[in-house]
């Protein structure tokens, strides 16, 4: 058999460039066949395809320089630590702002490219758990926004992260128990960090690379999905790239400029350290959370105290689980036998939740 | 806008005026001469194996780079003159009055280098080969003698040299870093000459001639990749300051201010240098067939942004002077600037109408000398405010910052005298909303 | 030019070279990570302990060796019969244990490996290869003070 393997593996020209020892020892030809039968479709949405990638590689950012951060950051002393990266380590300052940087524009990413999946209606037969996966992922995203915003111990992270406990807190049943479990205790301290720490660098990573995993099988194993428009073009006007090599030169162009992009950012805007928390100091004016949690933050704002017998929090809550609820479902919504007025009613679902959630942002951003 | 003989112009600041004026016109005029080799030796080679499409492709190449370089080129460069001459004039006119003949050479030169293009374009197939080949290596020659020129004048601003103490104008113009400048710009006109002429390659309808000239134009890039650290080093080596100190003052320490932006810009250029080159290595060199109009762009637009990152680190080595140790940003003269507190603004500059410093004129008086000596490089509430620099500032300590500028290491002295520096503090107070002061105090 | 790669045509010797220096300036990004995990160790020298007091000089009457922290490395004092004070490093030579001193026997002994050192520090037993490193100890009123040599 391996003699077998061997003979086919030395002529095949898709692995010529390995060296004979690999090849002579393992069948690899088919994974490079696999890949360069795979295609992508050539349209004028096409660009869009390129934000899945984008999101990727900034993962991959946040592991190398997070790995980094590991080394010098110390939960004992979480903001004494930090402010050696930035001032005493050498390039510290440069690790620590390029984390940052990158993490947000990660979370940016993955946003577009969720919207941009939203409205090539990608998500519908037979690519639901893409979708599913897809959303475990932006949840895991914002976790790791979450617990990372507090690590750096400043005021403003303190204060954030004390909002947005509290917010959690007003749930039904279970909300005292999260709070206190993300706590780990009735008040906000510093063996919040050690919880907050092991969430951010081994629990939310593990399962990261779990779900990731799973959403780039799926992609893999489905192919690339085209718009309906171009599936409806006769088959001599469609149009499509090799995914390699061809995509792939594409992605490494674009993943060198997002690289180049996040240089800029963090070297002429290098991310900064407040005084430390000090939870016996007054909150300083116009606490905000960060940009990615600030729509729910204001929207939860037009809440009055109490509506009817309920507190108000409770019901922005509520209403806010039902539009996830309803996000998450949107393969079985708009599925495969659908009725051309539900997919129609999903579209402007899709739009208002957009507009609603840039609108809610930019309010935020601007109101005192 | 323009309140002579001082120019306002509001939030972005002389700064940025001068810095993305500079870079745009730095890329083009550098492009018109690396721009100039690429013609003569492309031609060169063409004519030698009479390759016809590639003589077409040249022909296209220099409609678009006569336009570019002398429409858009010139403007800048008369776009400069204008912003610097009103952003900082005694500046500008110090380096009249010392290089009188040399900018008259310069215009000289830089109008036969346009006639030249002009030439050489319009007499595409009405000229033999032989001539026309001709007229492409005198354009090049003349336009690279305009660098030579002008070179003197840039590099004098940083390193002065040996002229602070002879006052010899050749000491000024083949000054420390003149000829390590003078290297460093020609290996790099080269580059942006093939940036360029990837850009105008990735339209060449004909797919084989496509491949074969961006695989070309990327050769270009290769020498400054190769020169380029060497070249740099020798380079800091004439600088002024210990730039090497400088440098590691910002690897371990943001905070360390202005200072750590050197390191920072100094990053920043190696990053988007390593990306160009990659990109051009992956791309037009060993993949023409998979690169597009679109990422030719972006290329371009990457080496714009190197062009701004490394003018703004000579900028940045040269502070708090505009001619090093000689004359400061805020156009005063070292020599003058030693005995500040007397030098008094108003007495200087006989324009500001009022007289005298009195508690009803006071803030407008402040707002002019405001003007007069911060505004080279700060803004009220735009691009180096005030308004963010000073936020939390009272009164008082305004009025003793501002007697003790230079401690930054890079600002130069403040030139009031005590009721002008009490007037500026005002003023500077509003803007960051400061409480007024007790009456004693004021008194 | 040539047949299958006898002779290397220009294209690979361009290869070649783009890909040097495309690892040159991988070199070049890698360096930030490389500085960013340098220890200091330069500090470490200059701002180590060049001399401490270790006690009395009656101390040593009643417990003739004592363990003691010098920076951040340990030193064993010891009196000898003869009355002298000795300092030395308490790292042993072999694989960098910390010895001891035996009273009853009068060696000093490492736990990890058996080797064993003379009063003086000279190895003389066991896979230690040289002598421990001494200090230098000097009587200042009733103070004992050790310092490098």
């Amino acid at each position: 058999m391996s003699e077998e393997i061997a003979n086919k593996n030395m002529d095949d020209p898709n692995i010529a460039f390995l060296p004979k020892s690999v090849r002579e020892r393992y069948d690899l030809g088919w994974i490079i066949a696999f890949f360069k039968h795979k295609q992508v479709p050539v349209h004028k949405y096409s660009v869009w395809y390129y934000m899945g990638g984008i999101s990727l590689f900034l993962f991959l950012v946040q592991i190398a320089t997070g790995v980094l951060l590991m080394v010098h950051y110390n939960t004992g002393q979480p903001h004494a630590s930090v402010q050696a990266i930035m001032s005493q380590v050498d390039f510290g300052w440069l690790i620590r702002s390029t984390h940052s940087w990158s993490a947000n524009l990660m979370v940016l990413a993955v946003f577009v490219h969720m919207f941009s999946v939203f409205f090539m209606k990608s998500y519908k037969y037979p690519r639901e758990a893409t979708w599913l996966t897809g959303f475990l992922l932006l949840c895991l995203c914002l976790g790791f926004g979450f617990s990372g915003y507090l690590l750096p111990w400043d005021q403003l992270a303190y204060f954030a992260t004390q909002i947005g406990i509290k917010t959690n807190e007003a749930l039904p049943f279970m909300g005292g128990f999260i709070a206190d479990m993300l706590r780990g205790g009735k008040e906000l301290g510093t063996q919040t960090i050690e919880r907050f720490y092991a969430l951010h660098v081994w629990v939310l990573p593990a399962m990261f690379f779990g779900v990731l995993g799973l959403h780039l099988a799926f992609v893999q194993l489905q192919g690339i999905h085209a718009p309906k428009f171009f599936e409806d073009l006769p088959p001599e006007k469609k149009k499509y790239m090799k995914f390699f090599p061809d995509f792939a030169i594409k992605d490494v162009y674009v993943w060198l400029l997002v690289m180049n992009f996040l240089g800029l950012m963090a070297v002429m805007f290098p991310w900064e350290l407040g005084a430390e928390a000090d939870p016996l100091a007054p909150a300083p004016a116009g606490i905000k959370p960060e940009w990615y949690f600030l729509a729910m933050f204001q929207a939860l704002k037009l809440f009055p105290a109490h509506v009817g017998p309920i507190e108000g929090e409770l019901v922005g809550i509520l209403l806010f689980s039902i539009v996830g609820g309803l996000w998450v479902a949107i393969p079985f919504i708009d599925s495969k036998n659908a009725p051309a007025w539900r997919s129609r009613a999903t579209f402007y679902f899709g739009i208002a939740f957009l507009v609603g959630f840039i609108f809610f942002t930019m309010w935020g951003h601007y109101s005192e | 806008m323009l309140e002579f003989p001082v120019w306002n112009v509001g939030g972005v600041g002389h700064g940025w005026m001068i810095g993305i004026i500079a870079t745009l016109h730095v890329y083009v005029s550098h492009f018109a001469i690396g721009g100039g080799l690429f013609l003569a030796l492309t031609e060169h080679y063409a004519v030698k194996r009479n390759d016809l499409p590639v003589l077409e492709y040249l022909r296209g190449h220099s409609n678009f780079f006569m336009l570019l370089t002398t429409v858009f080129g010139a403007m800048g460069g008369v776009g400069i003159w204008f912003v610097v001459g009103n952003a900082n004039p005694s500046a500008i006119s110090s380096l009249i009055h010392n290089f009188m003949f040399f900018w008259a050479i310069e215009w000289v030169v830089f109008l036969v280098e346009i006639a030249f293009a002009f030439l050489y374009y319009y007499s595409w197939g009405k000229v033999s080969q032989k001539f026309h080949l001709q007229l492409a290596w005198w354009y090049f020659g003349i336009s690279a003698l305009s660098l030579v020129i002008i070179n003197g004048i840039l590099t004098f601003m940083l390193t002065p040299g040996k002229w602070i103490e002879t006052g010899n104008i050749w000491d000024a113009f083949f000054n420390p870093s003149y000829f390590p400048s003078l290297v460093l710009r020609m290996v790099i006109m080269a580059s942006i000459a093939g940036v360029f002429a990837i850009v105008t390659s990735s339209r060449i309808k004909v797919d084989e001639l496509r491949h074969r000239m961006l695989h070309y134009s990327a050769k270009w890039l290769i020498p400054s990749f190769f020169l380029m650290p060497f070249i740099m080093y020798w380079y800091f080596t004439t600088l002024p300051e210990n730039v090497a100190s400088l440098v590691q003052s910002g690897i371990d320490n943001i905070g360390a201010g202005n200072l750590s932006v050197l390191t920072r810009l100094l990053l920043l250029t190696m990053l988007l240098s390593v990306t160009i080159y990659v990109v051009s290595l992956i791309g037009p060199y060993f993949n023409p067939d998979k690169f597009s109009f679109g990422f030719s762009i972006l290329i371009l637009i990457l080496g714009l942004v190197v062009t701004g990152a490394t003018e703004s680190m000579r900028e940045m080595v040269r502070k708090p002077y505009v001619v090093y140790d000689y004359l400061y940003s805020n156009g005063v003269l070292k020599s003058v600037a030693a005995d500040s507190s007397n030098y008094g603004i108003m007495k200087h500059n006989k324009w500001i109408s009022e007289k005298e410093i009195t508690s009803t004129n006071q803030k407008v008086v402040g707002e002019k000398i405001f003007r007069i000596q911060c505004q080279s490089c700060h803004t009220a509430t735009g691009y180096r405010s005030m308004k963010d620099l000073a936020r939390g500032w009272n009164r008082e300590f305004i009025y003793n910052r501002l007697a003790s500028l230079t401690a930054t290491g890079l600002m130069p002295p403040f030139m009031g005298n005590d009721p002008e520096r009490r007037a500026v503090a005002e003023y500077i107070g509003d803007i960051v909303k400061a409480p007024p002061l007790v009456a004693e105090t004021t008194k | 030019m040539s047949e299958k790669g006898h002779v290397p045509t220009k294209r690979d010797f361009m290869r070649t070279v783009f890909t040097g220096g495309f690892m040159v300036w991988i070199g070049a990004f890698l360096y930030p990570v490389y500085r960013y995990l340098k220890p200091r160790i330069e500090e470490d020298t200059a701002n180590a302990v060049q001399s401490a007091v270790v006690g009395k000089k009656e101390d040593f009457d009643k417990i003739p060796s004592r363990l003691i922290k010098f920076g951040s490395k340990p030193v064993l004092v010891i009196k000898t019969d003869a009355g002298e004070i000795v300092a030395l490093f308490a790292t042993c030579k072999h694989l960098g244990c910390t010895v001891n001193y035996v009273p009853e026997k009068k060696h000093i002994f490492c736990g990890c490996h058996g080797g064993t050192y003379d009063i003086n520090g000279k190895n003389i037993g066991g896979p230690p290869p040289s002598p421990l490193d001494r200090l230098k100890v000097t009587i200042q009123g009733d103070d004992v003070v050790v310092s490098r040599a």
